[in-house]
């Protein structure tokens, strides 16, 4: 008689929303896009490019310690099996906070980068890169994931 | 108390579980990109007469080191063709520089005036192939013939090529 | 007029291709892309892109004109231009346009190109065709070895254009082609064949031309593989090296397909290889 109101607390507790979790999001809002790339003629995109750049939000709690880490490729990969290379700069990234007074931080998309969120709990993130075609590139769509991790410390 | 420190302990596990899930979490974008094969004709290099003298007539053959040169890009191995529009002076005000005697040489396999295909560059069309690589040198040479009293001063013309696709 | 000009140096740098020499290759001219510009009526829209790879800008201008490639008698290309193409002629440069059709491309910057289509309300599904002149011009450029205390100095203008062709789409187009009057011969070195090729259904054959030289083993020993646009009919010729193979008999394959790989795979077109192939004795 003692273990029934145990078990209901348990299961009570399994029901609950995941409080934590709701405390941080990750969203994928656009990719990175290159366009038309003409052979053997190299194209960057800014971080800033309002239009082709990469762009991630996520959302955590004010006060929390952020980890921002990119996967990122080295190739796309193309028709026939074809490869371009890809490449990222050292300032090819910007987290930007929506808060009125957050300013935009450039860092480095190659390594891990922690932040602290202090004016806006809602960030978004942008990337940049360079792809570099061959004089012979084969003709064709490339593409390759870039993968955005948000960790809390 | 034993019953009560079961749940707790279960409440613990459940937050803890919670709290590794929250921690972390990612999302994924493309990076994309189409490539297209350009077509490309640009001048290399310029046809240079140098010094001219009034009366003497000077010619650059498509051998010269001073002929003019086109390089020429596209699909590889394809057709093409071209066609010039050639002035027959070149003018300073009232004032003529006859410029004819147009030369032409085309290669595909480097930019060297031997190993490829004489023409003569007109408004008719030439055939021309690109090389495996998509390459093509197209050279052009000129006599221009000054009077013994030509005028001194500034001569223009324009030359145009067009490659047809 | 003074007298020490007359019989001074004239000179005359007839600048007629590019740049000065001790300017970089390449001062003149733009890369367009692609090289075949291909429109969907559902959209009636299509894009060219324009790089500058030079040091100096470039003006460019765009006109549209009507014209298909045909062959001449040496099986050599050329394009025959319709000014007033009638309405038996599947012609888009009417009312295809450019925007922008004048523009300054800077130095190793790009430029889009929107062509937007207009065709009249009851075009028939099909395909048609435009060509479209790409003009680059790099301004006038001074000349060197002057050696005149005068001062005088050449200018030219240059200007170097491409022509390349515009498919404008509405509806399912199908295309094919006949291969007839397959022929070889041998001339210096090379092996050069010839065949008749007449396109059928509603769009232009764009495809390419192979050709395979087997010896009596069963050995390919030469081949070719040519790109090849068919747009009514034409009789084109093709050449491959048969230097240094031994005299006798040796057989010819030739196959015509719609297999580009320098176009996107969307807008190929399928087609059934069509294929052909003759008896050819090398002296």
């Amino acid at each position: 008689m003692h273990s029934r109101p145990c078990v209901l607390a348990l299961l009570a507790l399994v029901g609950l929303p995941s409080l934590a979790a709701a405390q941080l999001t990750v969203r994928a809002d656009r990719d990175l896009r290159f366009g038309v790339v003409i052979q053997g003629v190299s194209k960057y995109v800014p971080p800033n490019d309002p239009i082709y750049s990469g762009e991630f939000e996520f959302t955590a709690s004010i006060g929390n310690q952020v980890q921002l880490r990119f996967t990122l490729p080295n190739n796309l990969a193309g028709p026939a099996g074809a490869t371009m290379p890809i490449t990222f700069g050292n300032n090819d990234a910007i987290a930007q906070g929506t808060g009125p007074t957050s300013v935009p931080v450039i860092f480095n998309p190659k390594g891990v980068s922690v932040f602290r969120l202090v004016t806006s709990n809602r960030i978004l993130v942008f990337i940049g890169g360079r792809v570099t075609p061959a004089a012979n590139q084969r003709t064709g769509s490339y593409t390759a994931p870039i993968v955005f991790t948000v960790t809390i410390l | 108390m034993h019953n009560l420190t079961k749940v707790a302990a279960l409440m613990g596990l459940a937050l803890g579980v919670t709290a590794t899930a929250a921690a972390q979490n990612n999302a994924t974008i493309n990076a994309t990109a189409v490539i297209q094969q350009p077509i490309v004709v640009s001048a290399a290099r310029a046809l240079d007469f140098g010094n001219v003298f009034p009366g003497v007539a000077s010619t650059i053959g498509v051998a010269a080191a001073s002929s003019g040169e086109f390089a020429v890009t596209g699909q590889a191995s394809s057709p093409a063709n071209m066609t010039f529009v050639l002035p027959t002076n070149l003018v300073n005000g009232g004032n003529n520089l006859p410029i004819g005697t147009w030369t032409g040489y085309w290669n595909q396999a480097n930019n060297a005036v031997a190993g490829g295909t004489a023409f003569t560059p007109s408004a008719g069309s030439t055939g021309m192939t690109f090389s495996g690589t998509g390459n093509a040198w197209v050279f052009v040479g000129a006599t221009v013939t000054p009077a013994v009293a030509q005028v001194a001063g500034t001569y223009t013309g324009t030359v145009q090529m067009t490659v047809t696709y | 007029m003074r007298p020490g000009l007359r019989v001074s140096f004239l000179v005359v740098a007839a600048y007629l291709v590019g740049a000065l020499n001790s300017r970089p290759a390449h001062a003149q001219g733009v890369m367009v892309a692609p090289h075949v510009v291909y429109m969907d009526h559902r959209t009636r829209s299509g894009s060219l892109t324009l790089y500058n790879p030079g040091n100096d800008p470039v003006e460019v201008s765009i006109e549209t004109f009507f014209a298909y490639p045909v062959s001449d008698s040496a099986g050599g290309f050329e394009l025959h231009t319709v000014e007033h193409p009638d309405s038996t002629m599947p012609s888009a440069a009417g009312w295809v346009q450019a925007y922008p059709r004048r523009m300054t491309v800077p130095p190793q910057q790009r430029q889009t190109v929107r062509l937007l289509g207009r065709p009249p309300a009851n075009l028939v599904d099909g395909e048609y065709w435009a060509r479209l002149i790409v003009t680059a011009k790099g301004g006038q450029v001074p000349v060197t070895g002057v050696s005149d205390s005068a001062g005088i100095t050449v200018g030219l203008t240059l200007e170097v254009r491409t022509i390349l062709p515009v498919l404008y789409r509405k509806g399912p187009v199908t295309t094919g082609v006949a291969v007839s009057g397959l022929r070889a011969s041998v001339e210096g070195d090379s092996l050069v064949v010839r065949a008749r090729l007449v396109r059928s259904g509603s769009a232009a054959f764009i495809g390419t031309m192979n050709g395979a030289l087997i010896d009596v083993s069963g050995k390919v020993v030469a081949r070719f593989s040519i790109p090849q646009a068919v747009y009514f009919e034409m009789e084109p010729r093709f050449t491959t090296s048969v230097a240094g193979l031994p005299r006798g008999q040796y057989r010819l394959r030739f196959e015509a397909t719609t297999e580009r790989q320098d176009l996107p795979a969307e807008v190929i077109l399928p087609m059934a290889p069509v294929r052909d192939s003759l008896e050819v004795a090398l002296p």
